[in-house]
């Protein structure tokens, strides 16, 4: 009898599990589905759009990478996205880690109405205010031009403050107590003790901020308009599929080749900063 | 402390300042600065004529900037700032209206009308004016492709000549081919510039008054449901209902692709796809008018739109004068026949369309043949589109019948989703 419900339990055990797995294993098949088109696709030598009926090319060729650097302007418009977000995350960072050091350790009289307004303004998407930002960068004559779509992209990072503060605030205040004891001023107990201990969430902010404009298309096509020599990929890009001419005329595989090149500056800051995001340790720093 | 906040604030505010300042200051120069917008696939050919209009004229010195704007979107792209876009854009005259609305567009006059009308169609220059022959006619663009019309494109190994006259002939044909290996008929029903054709085919209309006084106001008149809107509604239903007919969803990008894949045999679109739909199927290109349909004993010839582009000065330009020169430079006769030479582009210079080589092209060929029954897309009533094209949409799902039996309730007869969709237009909805 015993071993009977042994069995019946190591069996039902079983089929939970394989029911679980393919469950997991059909998702992550849906999931990696486009990717894999886009790495095929790029690769086909005929000049056949999106609408084919097969997937695997007729002809493998190396030809539509090799159009796209030489013959479209996709190197300009990689080289202004690359420019955009490199400098977007530098600032973003620092404005990010240093609201949130202010917020997280500071007691001002607006603090909680500030932050409050912050949530608020944070709810509404960004691009309900485009018009309006675009005349008063239309005003200081910054449209069609990186330096504002940079401006753009800054302005509003404090907003992002939420889960760098809420971080902070997990790293016990003792820590700051003992070290204004010893005479440190706020920048460096900043600098030298709190920042050294929030690697992870420093990272995560680098990445949040340089993958938001990295793909971003409705501030960048709003604000350049015509002019393709500031195009970020993400507007040059779309301005292919947005043309049926060059559709027919197999721009469709050169868009996946580019959107390939594109995924890997993305791909490999994931990769570098990975590792970073395991060591997030604060425990065993304050004793006693 | 609070004066050294001051301070901060002050020299922040002094830096930015003179950041910008200095941004505005390094763009002066004396050469004349001027934009203009083309397709993205026309950006090479623009460059080259705009290199060509400053060898021209040598004594001016000019600063001229390619940049991209989809003819498609001109009245898009346009309206987000006129003051920023293009001194010189091209546009399809169905958004002369739009256009104007916003007050974008500069007027031709003098030397510039006069050449405008001496050489090219006088239909094409319609298309840019309003109140066009009358002492109030105003010219708005200048007419460079005479291609924003569509007709037939086949595969000649699958649909013999006799049979490409009917709409009947085709389906019969494709279905029989069908039968070995898959042969459709691409026609997008689901978009109204298409689905359109049916109705006109019919003798249905519209007409647009407009309150030149209140900003274009239109007043719309519309008779697509009278019994001619029955008609198209079953000569379209004729070809939905075929196995053959490849269903909704039908773009340029699945056109091209299933002429090159050989699962197309039969295509509707415009001139902007010959050069790919020629490349694909080579010695059994087909090209010719749209075929003639039969409703109740009585064939039609099918109707189709017409529409031209043209360059626009735009209304804000700084350099109107000089925008003026090179838009008419842009559309001049040599002009037209290199994007003849290059892009199959049907040219409404009348110089250009008489050549030979144009004349007895095969694609502009068709065009002029389907030319006799069309309706010149220029003042159409802006909600227009999307209840038309919906209308088609339920004719290849089947959802509009002629007669539905009673008490069915999943379908609707034609005659009242045409009142429907009237009323939507009109904005009576």
């Amino acid at each position: 009898m015993e071993k009977r419900k042994f069995r019946s339990k190591k069996v039902s055990e079983r089929i939970t599990l394989a029911v679980i797995y393919t469950i997991l294993a059909i998702i992550s098949i849906v999931w990696l589905v486009p990717f894999f088109m886009l790495i095929i696709i790029s690769f086909r030598g005929e000049a056949v759009g999106m609408s084919a009926d097969y997937l695997f090319p007729k002809q493998w060729s190396f030809d539509n990478y090799i159009k796209l650097f030489t013959k479209t302007k996709f190197l300009t418009w990689y080289g202004n996205t690359l420019l955009v977000s490199a400098i977007v995350t530098v600032f973003q960072t620092i404005i990010v880690l240093m609201t949130s050091y202010a917020l997280s350790r500071m007691r001002f009289k607006l603090r909680k109405p500030l932050m409050n307004l912050m949530l608020i303004l944070g709810m509404f998407p960004g691009f309900l205010s485009m018009t309006a930002v675009y005349f008063v960068l239309k005003e200081i004559n910054l449209t069609q031009n990186l330096l504002g779509l940079m401006l753009v992209y800054t302005a509003s990072s404090a907003m992002q403050y939420y889960i760098c503060k809420g971080f902070f605030d997990t790293i016990p205040k003792s820590l700051d107590e003992a070290a204004r004891i010893d005479g440190a001023s706020r920048h460096t107990i900043f600098v030298k003790i709190i920042l050294p201990l929030a690697k992870p969430i420093i990272i995560y902010t680098i990445l949040t901020a340089f993958i938001a404009p990295w793909g971003e298309y409705m501030f960048s096509s709003f604000i350049m308009l015509g002019d393709t020599d500031k195009y970020t990929v993400a507007v040059g890009m779309k301005s292919w599929i947005d043309n049926a001419t060059l559709m027919s005329e197999g721009y469709f595989s050169i868009f996946c080749a580019a959107a390939v090149v594109v995924s890997i500056p993305i791909t490999a800051l994931f990769i570098w900063l990975q590792r970073y995001y395991v060591a997030g340790v604060t425990g065993g720093s304050v004793k006693g | 402390m609070v004066k050294k906040r001051l301070m901060a604030l002050l020299v922040c505010g002094a830096l930015m300042a003179g950041s910008v300042a200095g941004l505005a200051g390094c763009k002066k120069d004396d050469s004349i600065k001027l934009t203009v917008w083309g397709s993205a696939s026309q950006q090479e050919t623009l460059k080259q004529m705009v290199e060509d209009f400053k060898a021209a004229n040598p004594d001016t010195k000019y600063n001229i900037t390619v940049g991209l704007g989809e003819e498609e979107f001109a009245y898009e792209n346009v309206q987000r700032d006129p003051e920023a876009a293009a001194d010189v854009f091209s546009y399809p005259s169905d958004q002369l209206i739009p256009l104007l609305r916003i007050g974008a567009l500069a007027r031709l006059g003098g030397d510039n009308l006069a050449q405008v009308k001496a050489n090219n169609s006088a239909d094409s220059v319609e298309a840019g004016s309003i109140e066009y022959g009358t002492a109030e006619e105003k010219v708005y663009g200048y007419p460079f492709a005479a291609d924003n019309g569509y007709f037939m494109y086949y595969d000649k190994s699958v649909i013999s000549d006799s049979e490409v006259a009917t709409l009947e002939g085709i389906i019969s044909a494709c279905e029989r081919a069908s039968e070995k290996k898959s042969k459709k008929i691409a026609w997008a029903l689901d978009t109204a510039f298409y689905t359109a054709g049916w109705f006109f085919t019919f003798g249905c209309s519209y007409s647009v008054d407009y309150d030149y006084s209140a900003n274009y106001k239109e007043t719309v008149d519309i008779d697509f449901n009278n019994e001619g809107g029955i008609k198209a509604s079953k000569a379209m239903a004729k070809l939905a209902n075929s196995s053959a007919f490849a269903g909704k969803g039908t773009s340029n990008a699945t056109i091209t692709d299933g002429f090159k894949t050989h699962s197309l045999a039969v295509a509707v679109s415009g001139n902007w796809n010959a050069k790919a739909i020629q490349e694909a199927l080579g010695e059994d290109y087909g090209v010719c008018k749209l075929p003639t349909v039969e409703v109740d004993g009585e064939t039609k010839q099918l109707y189709s739109f017409k529409g031209y582009k043209l360059f626009g000065v735009n209304a804000y330009s700084k350099n109107r004068a000089e925008a003026h020169k090179l838009a008419a430079f842009l559309a001049n006769e040599k002009n037209q026949k290199t994007r003849f030479e290059k892009s199959l582009t049907s040219p409404t210079n009348t110089a250009v369309a008489e050549l030979d080589d144009v004349k007895n092209n095969a694609t502009i060929m068709a065009l002029n043949a389907q030319n006799a029954f069309t309706v010149k897309q220029k003042a159409v009533p802006t909600t227009f589109w999307s209840p038309v094209g919906s209308y088609g949409l339920n004719i290849i799902d089947k959802l509009v019948l002629e007669t539905v039996p009673e008490g069915d309730k999943n379908h609707i007869s034609y005659q009242t989703q045409l009142n429907t969709m009237v009323n939507k237009i009109k904005g009576n909805a």
